[in-house]
């Protein structure tokens, strides 16, 4: 069963028509980016997913119940909402506590998400006080509590500084890899995602342009990528590789070879991999860049 | 602790500490003011006259405008979480849309109208216990309130946090301008048929937005030569109709706020 799933999706807000028929399937245990440009409807559909909206048309899923119908469904997920919403005239351990209570969690794992994220120092302080990538963390801080299986972060780096947008995908590296919690994360600001993602859904003026695994997308659209490739033998293979006109260049990175390719040969080179089984021990497929995917895509529907 | 229709009484009970928690100051100076008042009206009028009943009527009004203007706040405060979307940060914290507007409706509404009820009660208790006029204006008084919070939450409901607080005050200063013109066109056309079913309505229909103040009318007016009372609304209907009102109105906002887009 999908985490989430919307079929033929209509959402429309007076005038403007948000959704237009979107359907789309995010698998388990992923890190989903949601990708578009602003005003392309990310944030309703994050909404959609909560339950905070209901479709004029067409069913949103979630675990195979509809959010906005069974309640209980938010129990599951952490929410983190594009704007700061949180009330800026109590502390940060007042909200905290608060919405800990809510959920019925223990002082103690909300300390551990305290120091998670990195608001020790902070909890004393007034929301209002708090400069906008601390804000952005006590978002994540509240996203976190009661160990939600799905974690709904609506562009969670969005009017940050460069430093303080680094600090939270460092975060959001961090949370996938210790607690290998499944996430959708929205985002206008597309290479910032590569690092975390392994999923993605292209979303443009309310119409879903494609989605599936990276892996997938990269090779279905004939983005440049590159292979990064474990051997039993590394300089064995790697002279092996050279040598294959359409390879561009073969790097040794701590052990393992990034094998850089034409886009179109992508099949024909796993069929290689797998001839040469008594060399390759496994690999996996990293594109150079989400933003020329993105692009491929946006121009595969025009 | 799950009560009827799946709410979880103890959410609703945390969420409105927490409301309330936030407001405690507005809370609090309200309640200290119309103690005051009350008290100083007892000490001055009660034993120069406990026949009068001015020592309750007058510390009574004044009490309940500011308590109107205290529950205009709090929902004009209730309009904004939905306005900028710190509703999103509860509910996504497990709390239902039920919960949330019952939380709502109990600091908004019921606490102010039973903070105010109990402590005329106290007053009327030590005072004039035996007296049934003073004491029967305690079931208006509630109602008032609540028809008051009913109305500034409808507006702060659909998104009108401004409009819930200016209609609060406005409704708070007003009121008894505003029934003066039904009433008068009552009296005017006590004699036309039509004329006298529209002024009517419109009588009983700002009477049951606020009842109290309608039964201290009511008594003056047919306490005067002007006109005969049976031609008036009955206060005791106004009251019953009042509290359906709230009701009835409330149990609308719950169904559609299910529907409601966040």
């Amino acid at each position: 069963m999908s985490t989430v799933e919307f079929r033929e999706v209509s959402k429309r807000f007076k005038n403007v028509e948000a959704l237009r028929g979107a359907s789309f399937k995010i698998s388990d245990k992923t890190v989903t980016a949601f990708l578009g440009p602003n005003g392309a409807g990310k944030t309703t559909s994050m909404k959609l997913i909560m339950g905070f909206l209901k479709p004029n048309r067409g069913e949103v899923l979630v675990w195979g119940e509809e959010p906005w119908r069974n309640e209980d469904i938010r129990g599951r997920i952490g929410f983190m909402p594009e704007k700061p919403v949180y009330p800026v005239d109590i502390a940060v351990e007042d909200l905290l506590n608060h919405l800990a209570m809510l959920r019925r969690i223990s002082r103690t794992d909300l300390r551990r998400i305290v120091r998670l994220v990195g608001l020790e120092k902070m909890v004393e302080m007034k929301i209002g006080a708090l400069s906008r990538g601390y804000i952005q963390r006590v978002g994540i801080a509240q996203s976190l509590l009661g160990d939600p299986e799905l974690l709904v972060l609506d562009e969670p780096t969005a009017n940050l500084d460069p430093a303080a947008r680094r600090g939270i995908i460092d975060l959001l590296k961090v949370l996938n890899k210790e607690l290998g919690v499944s996430m959708v994360i929205s985002s206008h600001i597309i290479p910032e995602l590569q690092e975390v993602s392994n999923y993605a859904v292209f979303i443009d003026k309310g119409v879903i342009l494609d989605y599936g695994y990276l892996e997938d997308l990269w090779r279905k659209y004939e983005t440049e990528a590159a292979f990064h490739i474990e051997a039993t033998d590394v300089n064995a293979l790697g002279k092996i590789l050279i040598e294959k006109p359409y390879i561009r260049s073969v790097k040794r990175l701590n052990g393992v070879l990034e094998v850089s390719i034409d886009p179109g040969h992508y099949r024909s080179f796993e069929s290689l991999l797998m001839e040469m089984g008594h060399l390759v021990k496994s690999y996996s497929f990293k594109t150079t860049s989400l933003g020329d995917l993105y692009e491929r895509v946006v121009r595969g529907r025009s | 602790m799950r009560g009827l229709s799946g709410v979880d009484l103890r959410r609703v009970h945390e969420h409105v500490a927490f409301m309330a928690n936030r407001k405690l100051l507005s809370y609090s100076i309200a309640i200290i003011i119309a103690n005051i008042i009350s008290a100083l009206f007892l000490i001055f009028f009660f034993y120069a006259g406990p026949a009068s009943s001015i020592w309750s009527s007058i510390p009574l009004g004044f009490s309940i405008f500011i308590y109107k203007i205290l529950i205009s706040i709090q929902a004009s405060r209730v309009g904004r979480e939905l306005n900028t979307g710190e509703v999103q940060i509860y509910l996504a914290h497990t709390l239902t849309r039920t919960e949330y507007l019952l939380s709502a409706l109990l600091v908004v509404g019921i606490t102010p109208a039973l903070v105010l009820v109990a402590t005329y009660l106290t007053f009327l208790a030590i005072a004039a216990p035996l007296s049934y006029d003073v004491g029967s204006q305690l079931p208006y008084l509630f109602a008032e309130l609540m028809m008051h919070a009913t109305i500034v939450m409808a507006l702060a409901i659909g998104g009108h946090e401004n409009a819930a607080s200016i209609v609060g005050v406005m409704l708070a200063l007003f009121i008894g301008a505003i029934m003066g013109i039904p009433l008068f066109l009552l009296i005017l056309f006590g004699s036309n048929k039509p004329a006298f079913y529209v002024a009517y309505a419109a009588t009983l229909l700002v009477a049951m937005a606020t009842p109290l103040t309608y039964r201290f009318t009511y008594s003056t007016i047919i306490s005067s030569p002007l006109h005969s009372p049976a031609t008036l609304p009955d206060p005791l209907l106004v009251l019953l109709l009042s509290t359906a009102a709230f009701i009835i109105l409330w149990m609308v906002f719950f169904i559609r706020f299910k529907r409601r887009d966040l």
